[in-house]
């Protein structure tokens, strides 16, 4: 059962530590993700996921209300990056710096995009089974939509492809609006297939 | 690959592929005239769009296990059984740094030490100086911090105050001491990022980040 952000919170205030480990495993993309758009090498980025990691667990009291924690972690991560990153001369005067008009928040619509980006992979799990298989392999596996190759990988008929796809994404749409993305798709529940 | 009514509204499967991009000619060109007036088709259709935008902009990557076992491993049971009980007091206070000596260093770096660092904060009509000069124990190098706690009003005796220092990152504690009748405080520790915590009646006194690479 899918547990939400301020649920997984109590449960490592409670010490449980597979609420740690499903906090980690959420949002772990997210934040590895940051220092390597930011052109960091893994080395770095891996000192900037522990660090956020362990900012994580130091202000686990003051997060009992954090419902942002998504814009919440990548604003740290951000502030982590420029720590660890500003340190090295080899990134000096290379596109690191230029992430860093500001140094205390990413730009608006990068906290958007990636936010967005993670509640569709979030969303996709949640969904779960054939669908995600199917969605999963439509949206992220093939350069183009070939439906040839997924029909192939998965194991399903073309002509089903696109009946089955309609049907996943009125699932997926769901999930993604209790998710809290936009826009609303209330209207999309009493569309025929 | 849609197979709607010519006559009919466009069913879910054929706005999703019309927001795919997958239909062309005639077949597109009557789903985009029924879009424009249906604004909810055309919100279903948007939201396909978007999700699918959001999915193929996706350049992020998983980290790897390596560093989701180290981020799993910062994690223990919170209140370890050694920790102070005045630590848990019901208010805390974090100073605020009113003075870094390494931020004037930039302009006037000749004159001052990379090896000794300066800090003031105010806390609750207190002062809180900090001078940290490095050191080198046995092979180490290290911080020596003196410190003094300063009461504007005069009015309160810190004598005996509990101090500690923990790690920023995973707040062990790593050093214990008190204040003794002047307000003072000595305690070694090593490079690293801190927070100093010290004990008043019912609130702790939090300096951090304390942050000595």
């Amino acid at each position: 059962m899918h547990q939400s952000d301020p649920q997984l919170v109590q449960a490592c205030q409670a010490g449980r530590q597979d609420a740690w480990n499903a906090l980690v495993e959420r949002y772990g993309r997210l934040v590895y993700s940051i220092p390597r758009r930011y052109g960091l090498s893994e080395s770095d980025a891996d000192d900037v996921f522990a660090a956020v990691w362990a900012t994580v667990f130091r202000k686990l009291g003051e997060l009992r209300d954090q419902l942002r924690l998504s814009s919440w972690l990548i604003t740290t991560t951000h502030r982590e990056c420029w720590r660890i990153g500003r340190r090295n001369a080899a990134y000096k005067g290379s596109d690191f710096e230029s992430h860093f008009a500001d140094v205390g928040s990413p730009a608006d619509d990068k906290v958007e995009a990636w936010e967005t980006q993670h509640l569709v992979r979030e969303g996709l799990k949640e969904l779960g089974g054939r669908c995600q298989e199917l969605l999963t392999a439509l949206f992220f596996d093939a350069a183009r939509q070939d439906y040839e190759a997924v029909s192939a990988k998965l194991g399903v008929p073309i002509g089903s492809i696109g009946p089955t796809r309609a049907r996943c994404f009125k699932k997926l749409a769901a999930i993604l609006r209790d998710m809290g993305l936009e826009p609303d798709l209330s209207e999309a529940a009493g569309k025929p297939d | 690959m849609s197979e709607r009514s010519p006559n009919g509204p466009p069913n879910l499967e054929t706005l999703i592929a019309f927001a795919a991009g997958e239909l062309a000619g005639m077949e597109a060109e009557i789903v985009r005239r029924h879009v424009a007036s249906h604004p909810e088709d055309a919100r279903i259709a948007a939201f396909y769009a978007r999700v699918h935008q959001t999915a193929r902009a996706d350049d992020g990557c998983e980290p790897s296990q390596t560093a989701l076992s180290r981020a799993r491993a910062i994690f223990k049971p919170l209140a370890p059984s050694n920790r102070p009980s005045w630590l848990n007091a019901a208010s805390q206070i974090i100073a605020n740094l009113l003075f870094d000596s390494r931020v004037q260093a930039a302009s006037l770096r000749s004159a001052v030490s990379e090896e000794r660092i300066n800090l003031t904060f105010e806390a609750g009509g207190m002062e809180i100086d900090i001078q940290a000069d490095r050191i080198e124990a046995q092979g180490e190098r290290r911080w020596r911090l003196i410190g003094q706690v300063d009461d504007f009003s005069n009015s309160r005796d810190f004598a005996g105050s509990p101090i500690v220092v923990t790690r920023l990152e995973t707040d062990e504690m790593i050093k214990e001491s008190i204040l003794d009748e002047g307000g003072s405080f000595l305690v070694e520790i090593p490079q690293g990022r801190f927070a100093l915590k010290i004990g008043m009646t019912g609130t702790v006194v939090a300096v951090s980040p304390l942050e000595l690479e």
